[in-house]
């Protein structure tokens, strides 16, 4: 859907036989697989093209679906070639197949059935809470998306408490649909379709002029793929990233805070790093809360390494997400910082997990939101 | 050695009761991806859909002892064992060719020492080369080794192949950072060699492994000396008019015992198709990188000095700005589409000479590929990028455009190229290869190379490994022991 056949056929042409960009490709560094790398799905792809390899071998799909798809490896690459969109592309190869790992299946069966691929019952309280902040006729709606629900619903709470203090009026989609960006990276296409269109028509309704999203995959999903799947989002209509929105309030509504003297360092999320290139302002919001600048965790930017939600995996593949929060957290580690920040709530989970799992005085963990609503 | 599913079951159960379930593979998925490395013969033999050489299993040890006890497996069974590293080999050094055991080294990946005062590393060979440079920077060093291969490779591929990087001709080659080796031995004996690399305590048992390309025995850890990032480093570049010119340059600033980091010397061709392409310099002559690092004013005494021999020979400097280019982009050529791929036919020939053999080599190549493939229309390229105190290795390639579509025939045609270019090389007074190793692309003409004193490799093989178990078929040795 995302590549063109000449595309594919290019992309695993150049990749198949190309070891350079192993290294950064998470998973490969995980496993220790030449299999699990980009030039292993790429020659297993080329193999099941041609019918050496067959769709049905089980370690298939195990393959297609231990991937990132987080731009890293493409990013690495002086070809740039689209390894995510054609390991995707593959997996709603697998989808269709009726092959695809139970793990997306039941994601899907989840979002369909309540609204997120995670636990229903973590963060009802706070998202009800967060209705009940709703203005109706406001113009600025928050889109919490299902991380913000349901997995770390902290920064759903913070980001109430922020506007609640600064009295802006804001509204949310009652009941919020997931915005299809799991679905879409398990390759569930029809399904993600589905979900997409059920939120452009919900935010056509709601008549907002701004939509604020706290999770950068969701913000990721509306701004490039919505179109994709052919859901239209009002025109006119202005989506920001949660960082970003924060960034114009400080800058436009002269936003001030007392600044903090501890020494902060920043993860980028995978869709913050290479698909939306969100770099600045994340860290010009640090700049206004903390007195020092932030310190840079190895891998940043563009070259930032995913902490383990890319590609879904927390849904097919949570212990290999789990790993890569581990090595991500242990990076933090390094840079001394007291305070490790990203920007949005899944990354914020996992790499919280982390830290209670390392059992270490590393960096406290905190979503961007939360640490700007501590300091309102 | 394709084996029965009895045999199978038999063997991987032995496996799995050393290395764990999760750390054998019988999969066709994982099989078909371990079938090939970075040589094009393999390649091509998947690409046009040639039954692959698959191994009969694939394994992750994490421990030298894990090693040995696959090892002793195999050598019950009479299995194949193939180490295997990053699989960024050029010269089908890790193709299971009678299938076996492919033993993937890549979770032997710790560091187990970094000694800041005598600026070593000691590491387990599975780790990839880039990680390990990250942490060695993360301590302000760095082990300078920087092949193209660097974001694949792993420090034991570096090793069993006489790697080579991009700063070799200051830093040296792989082999001349190991300090000692931990090696598993054919049989499962685990050894160490001497803890230092000079001595006098007779030969060293450390350069028996530098190179053996897993047919020797399997090396699981390293101690490799470092160097401190250094506090500058900077490039320049200059245009000659000739490529005699350019390399009688690189000769004066060797020879007068200049150090630079990197000396890159590229011949009148590559000078146009891939600076052009690559830079986007339009030049004509021999165009030359030049790069020095290390304390600010050593730097500046060995800039001055190279650049004085550079325009006693009407070198035109360039500037620094193409020398910067050419170092941050100096793995882009190795990506596709900028590296030669499928289908064309190409080759990287390379070979090492004394100074005063080396035009006479590059130009009898040249000859015996462009002139004895003209039919193919086979074309010839060289750059000289690793330079010794007495000689310099010219890289070069062929390439012809239009191979045979049958892959038996492509196959015999590629063959034919590499074997009269090898003996060009080795009657020019070169050796058959300079840093990429032997495989088995070479490996048939390893006895012609070394004559008599094969005997003593072939002794060697024997006494270690009398089965024949280790990576048959590479560096030479036969198929059965």
């Amino acid at each position: 859907m995302f590549l063109t056949d000449e595309e594919k056929k290019l992309t695993i042409e150049g990749c198949r036989f190309c070891p350079m960009c192993f290294h950064a490709d998470t998973v490969a560094g995980i496993t220790h697989r030449e299999t699990y790398s980009p030039r292993g799905r790429a020659l297993t792809l080329f193999a099941l093209e041609h019918g050496v390899l067959k769709w049905e071998e089980p370690a298939v799909a195990d393959v297609l679906y231990k991937s990132f798809t987080d731009g890293l490896p493409q990013e690495w690459c002086a070809g740039h070639y689209d390894h995510d969109e054609l390991i995707i592309d593959s997996r709603h190869r697998l989808v269709e197949k009726g092959l695809a790992p139970e793990g997306v299946g039941r994601a899907a069966s989840r979002i369909l059935e309540t609204g997120s691929p995670y636990d229903p019952g973590n963060g009802k309280e706070v998202f009800r809470e967060a209705i009940a902040s709703s203005t109706s006729d406001a113009e600025l709606l928050v889109f919490a998306g299902c991380a913000g629900r349901s997995l770390y619903p902290a920064s759903l709470r913070a980001m109430v408490k922020l506007l609640k203090a600064k009295k802006i009026p804001h509204r949310f989609l009652d009941p919020e649909p997931c915005c299809g960006m799991p679905l879409y990276q398990l390759g569930d296409f029809t399904h993600a379709a589905q979900q997409a269109k059920k939120v452009c028509q919900q935010i056509a309704e709601a008549r907002v002029r701004e939509v604020v999203c706290l999770d950068a995959d969701c913000f990721r999903m509306l701004t490039m793929r919505f179109a994709r799947f052919g859901a239209q989002l009002p025109e006119g209509l202005r989506v920001w990233h949660v960082s970003e929105w924060l960034n114009s309030m400080i800058v436009k509504e002269k936003w001030t805070f007392e600044k903090r003297p501890d020494q902060v360092t920043y993860h980028d999320p995978s869709s913050l790093a290479r698909f939306t290139r969100l770099h600045e302002p994340p860290r010009a919001v640090l700049a206004s809360l903390f007195s020092g600048k932030p310190l840079e965790i190895f891998g940043n930017g563009g070259k930032a390494f995913c902490c383990g939600d890319g590609g879904g995996m927390l849904l097919t593949n949570p212990e290999v997400a789990r790993e890569a929060a581990r090595r991500r957290f242990e990076q933090a580690c390094h840079t001394g910082a007291a305070f490790l920040i990203t920007a949005s709530p899944t990354c914020a989970a996992l790499l919280s997990e982390a830290r209670a799992e390392a059992r270490t005085e590393g960096p406290v963990v905190r979503d961007l939101i939360e640490i700007v609503s501590e300091s309102v | 050695m394709a084996v029965n599913d009895f045999l199978e079951d038999l063997i991987q159960t032995e496996i799995m009761d050393i290395v764990g379930s999760e750390d054998v593979s019988v999969n066709k998925v994982d099989r078909y991806a371990y079938s090939t490395d970075a040589f094009w013969v393999p390649r091509m033999w998947l690409d046009r859909l040639q039954r692959p050489c698959f191994p009969d299993f694939v394994v992750h040890p994490e421990s030298a002892e894990e090693v040995s006890k696959v090892l002793k497996v195999a050598n019950r069974f009479h299995l194949p064992v193939i180490p295997y590293g990053g699989g960024t080999g050029s010269q089908g050094g890790t193709v299971p060719l009678i299938g076996g055991i492919v033993l993937d080294l890549k979770k032997m990946n710790k560091i187990i020492k970094i000694d800041e005062k005598s600026l070593t590393v000691t590491a387990q060979t599975g780790i990839n080369g880039q990680i390990l440079e990250w942490e060695l920077n993360r301590h302000g060093l760095t082990l300078a080794h920087y092949p193209a291969s660097e974001y694949g490779a792993t420090l034991g591929g570096y090793i069993a192949a006489r790697g080579s990087g991009t700063l070799s001709t200051k830093y040296g080659k792989a082999e001349d950072m190991v300090m000692s080796l931990e090696v598993v031995l054919p049989q499962g004996d685990i050894i160490r060699s001497l803890p230092i690399p000079n001595h006098s305590c007779g030969p060293d048992v450390r350069q028996h492994f530098i190179g053996s390309e897993g047919t020797l025995g399997v090396i699981t850890e390293a101690t490799m000396r470092l160097d401190p990032i250094p506090e500058e480093r900077r490039f320049r570049s200059y245009l000659f008019t000739d490529l005699a010119t350019g390399l009688e340059a690189g000769r004066r600033i060797m020879t007068h015992r200049y150090r630079p980091c990197t000396m890159r010397l590229y011949d009148p061709p590559s000078t146009q198709k891939f600076i052009k392409r690559v830079l986007g310099l339009d030049v004509e002559g021999s165009f030359m990188v030049t790069g020095v690092d290390g304390p600010r004013a050593l730097v500046d005494l060995e800039e001055a000095g190279i650049r004085e021999i550079c325009e006693s020979l009407g070198g035109c400097d360039l500037g620094s700005q193409a020398g910067e280019v050419w170092w941050k982009q100096r793995y882009d050529f190795y990506f596709p589409p900028f590296a030669p791929d499928l289908p064309e036919l190409f080759g990287t020939i390379e070979s090492t000479t004394t100074y005063d053999k080396i035009l006479s080599l590059y130009e009898m190549k040249k000859k015996v590929i462009e002139e004895g493939y003209k039919e193919w229309g086979a074309t010839y390229t060289g750059h000289f990028s690793h330079w010794f105190p007495w000689g310099v290795m010219v890289y070069d390639r062929f390439f012809i455009k239009r191979p045979p579509q049958d892959a038996h025939e492509a196959m015999q045609l590629h063959n034919m190229i590499w074997a009269d270019a090898a003996r060009a090389s080795m009657a020019s007074g070169g050796v058959l290869n300079d840093h990429h190793g032997i495989g088995f692309k070479l490996g048939w003409l390893m006895p012609e190379q070394y004559g008599a004193a094969w005997q003593i490799l072939a002794g060697m093989k024997k006494m270690l490994d009398p089965n024949g178990i280790m990576n048959p078929g590479k560096l030479g040795f036969s198929f059965h022991g």
